[in-house]
């Protein structure tokens, strides 16, 4: 038989808080990439409708070297990454270079261009090329680009 | 045993709760002690525990593969963070699903022992989170304790006192 009591059951830890605080965020989100990673592979395992061992097999490797995987504190290697891409047929290593990126690099090399006042018909075609509008989060990555938002309408203008 | 279910503020999130216990009104967690028993010799491994936890809560959900699974009696949900080759400590927990762990304690595992029933500490807080384990099960038949809707957290009366052991101390 068991006695029972009404109470607040939260917890604040002075040691927990200690030990978060002396965490490198660096090591904090590596630990954390790692076992976001390990369930982005066991979702899609589960998803394609395979058992660990039918995904051991298919990955021609023990199902001990599976639980090891998907325990999250595995680092793989980046053949092994693709070979599970290929298995279950998701993306985990994006090797090409995304828009974003594309665009933080032509205002980099713009603005380098511009302190030379060399521009080429090819830097504004970048965003006709990508359909962008340039909206206020890329005004707020870099300023100057309204100088070039103005340049694209006036070549526009020309080539009408 | 007088025990009180704590949730760990800091560590839970909207994936999982992370829960640990109050013994007998200690100060302290079992949580707590253990990571003052450890943080001398293992504080990088502390803090990949705690980050592991803290993960869970926020992120991924306490999933299965994170544990090692059947430290316990069998289900009885105490498991075990972690099993990778190159660690020394052992944390003993219990698992309720993805949303909800109760996180106890442990210690650390020489690499010469293969089981636990090897080592008296870590006997000792392994049986201490079966029993701990019992008790809760015992608790929820009697409809004293039961998780909410969203198996998010335990609801109920969080603090609770196996009587049969105050019934064996005046034996």
């Amino acid at each position: 038989m068991m006695k029972m009591m009404k109470m607040i059951n939260t917890y604040y830890s002075k040691e927990i808080d200690d030990l978060l605080g002396d965490i490198d965020p660096k090591t904090e989100k590596k630990i954390a990439f790692r076992m976001k990673l390990a369930a982005k592979i066991d979702n899609a395992r589960i998803n394609m409708g395979l058992s660990k061992k039918q995904f051991a097999e298919q990955m021609s490797k023990k199902p001990s070297e599976i639980t090891k995987w998907l325990s999250g504190t595995h680092n793989f290697t980046s053949d092994t990454l693709y070979d599970i891409q290929e298995c279950l047929h998701i993306q985990l290593i994006d090797i090409d270079e995304g828009q974003t990126e594309q665009i933080i690099r032509f205002l980099f090399e713009a603005k380098q261009k511009e302190n030379r006042q060399l521009f080429a018909y090819s830097d504004f075609n970048f965003f006709r090329r990508f359909n962008l509008e340039l909206k206020n989060d890329f005004m707020e990555l870099e300023p100057d680009i309204e100088f070039f938002r103005k340049l694209c309408k006036h070549e526009k203008k020309q080539e009408k | 045993m007088k025990i009180k279910l704590v949730k760990i503020t800091q560590l839970s999130g909207n994936k999982a709760s992370i829960y640990t216990v109050l013994i007998d009104n200690d100060n302290g967690t079992l949580f707590d002690k253990f990571i003052i028993e450890n943080k001398i010799s293992f504080k990088s491994e502390l803090h990949n525990l705690t980050v592991r936890l803290k993960t869970m809560g926020q992120d991924t959900g306490a999933r299965e593969h994170f544990f090692k699974q059947f430290e316990g009696n069998p289900g009885d949900g105490v498991c075990a963070l972690y099993d990778e080759p190159k660690s020394h400590l052992r944390l003993y927990c219990i698992r309720y699903g993805t949303t909800l762990v109760i996180v106890g304690g442990g210690g650390y595992k020489p690499k010469n022992i293969r089981a636990l029933q090897e080592d008296p500490k870590l006997t000792a807080e392994n049986h201490k989170m079966r029993s701990i384990s019992q008790l809760i099960t015992a608790k929820m038949s009697e409809g004293q304790i039961w998780f909410t809707k969203d198996y998010m957290e335990f609801d109920g009366s969080l603090e609770l006192t196996n009587e049969d052991d105050e019934d064996d101390e005046n034996d």
